[in-house]
């Protein structure tokens, strides 16, 4: 016994060291014991409620019969912890809000400063069978009447 | 340097029993069962009723397990848990909950000093709980002046390290140790009498 495991009892341990201690505690029998110990005299100190001397003989008894859990690990780990993910949020609304606007803004919506924008310009000849493909597949698979109508453009030399 | 917190170690001890580790469940068990007890005896009278009700609420925990994903302190989870088991149990009998004037909140820190040894326990573990509070303050009595305000100031008076260092005038590091050493001496004088009343395996 040591008086990492006291501490840790208490809250005082630092964070990285916890999980070994931890570990210790979980396979150690003379730990486990003083875990008991320790936290029936404090229990007793702090005047909780006096339960009968076998009841953790019978609840284990009772926890031997069920069935082991297994969970998904789905906790929020360090990294993923408040001060990441709060400039995270922050930044990927105002990406949304940014493009949302961009979308539907009128300047982006008027046809000349479409072709004013710079693209990435495709030959009509090399994008025609892939989108015929494709138009293809998913008019089958969608009853062959919305993609029908779908107008797609593509700058023609 | 960053303190592990009571919830640190709770989510430490979930996790391993969320992997198939039912010791590490356990070991919650002990921490809590008291707290859990005392909650549940302000709606049930009868102390069998209790520890029943009190078994069976962790039982639920248990299989709820791989629903928890500590959004929540693990003993706010519990106490809800707890509640519902003692309101289902109530109202299978036909009967409501008899609530006292001093219901402890989820945090579990609404004393009642009436709570240390209930009045109806049977005559044999009411000696055993009695013998245990009495052989707890014996102990702490005994113990040396610095041993036994470091001890009272943590585990009575609920303060950090810190602010025993502050209230004793001495490093942290002295009170941990201080700690560590009244438990030890607690624990020696104790463990005679949890293996007694345990007939000689505790759990």
């Amino acid at each position: 016994m040591n008086e990492k495991f006291s501490a840790l009892m208490d809250g005082e341990l630092p964070q990285r060291e916890i999980a070994a201690v931890v570990g210790e505690l979980v396979t150690s029998k003379d730990q486990q014991n003083a875990w008991y110990e320790w936290h029936a005299a404090r229990d007793a100190l702090q005047g909780q409620y006096a339960l009968s001397p076998e009841f953790m003989r019978q609840f284990s008894a009772r926890l031997a019969a069920e069935p082991i859990v297994i969970a998904p690990q789905q906790w929020r780990t360090p990294f993923l912890s408040k001060k990441l993910l709060v400039p995270l949020s922050a930044a990927a609304s105002l990406m949304f809000v940014g493009l949302a606007v961009w979308q539907f803004s009128p300047q982006a919506l008027a046809p000349q400063n479409m072709a004013a924008a710079p693209t990435t310009l495709l030959k009509a000849a090399e994008v025609h069978p892939y989108l015929k493909m494709h138009r293809d597949g998913l008019a089958g698979a969608m009853g062959g009447e919305v993609l029908a109508q779908a107008p797609f453009e593509v700058e023609r030399h | 340097m960053l303190k592990a917190s009571e919830r640190d170690l709770d989510q430490e001890l979930v996790r391993r029993a969320q992997n198939g580790d039912q010791r590490a469940f356990e070991l919650l068990v002990v921490k809590y069962q008291r707290r859990i007890a005392r909650l549940l005896s302000r709606m049930i009278r009868d102390p069998a009723e209790i520890e029943d009700v009190t078994q069976e609420a962790f039982i639920k925990a248990y299989r709820a397990l791989p629903a928890f994903r500590g959004e929540s302190a693990f003993y706010t989870w519990l106490y809800r848990i707890a509640i519902n088991t003692a309101k289902n149990y109530l109202a299978t009998l036909g009967r409501r909950p008899v609530l006292s004037s001093e219901y402890e909140d989820e945090d579990g820190y609404t004393l009642d000093a009436v709570a240390q040894v209930a009045d109806d326990h049977t005559p044999e573990s009411e000696l055993s709980n009695k013998q245990i509070v009495s052989t707890v303050n014996e102990a702490v009595d005994a113990l040396p002046n610095d041993l036994r305000e470091a001890i009272t100031l943590r585990e009575m008076d609920g303060l950090s390290y810190e602010e025993i260092a502050v209230a004793m005038e001495c490093p942290i590091g002295t009170v941990r140790s201080r700690i560590f050493r009244a438990r030890e001496a607690i624990a020696h004088r104790l463990r005679p009498l949890l293996q007694g009343v345990g007939k000689d395996k505790r759990w």
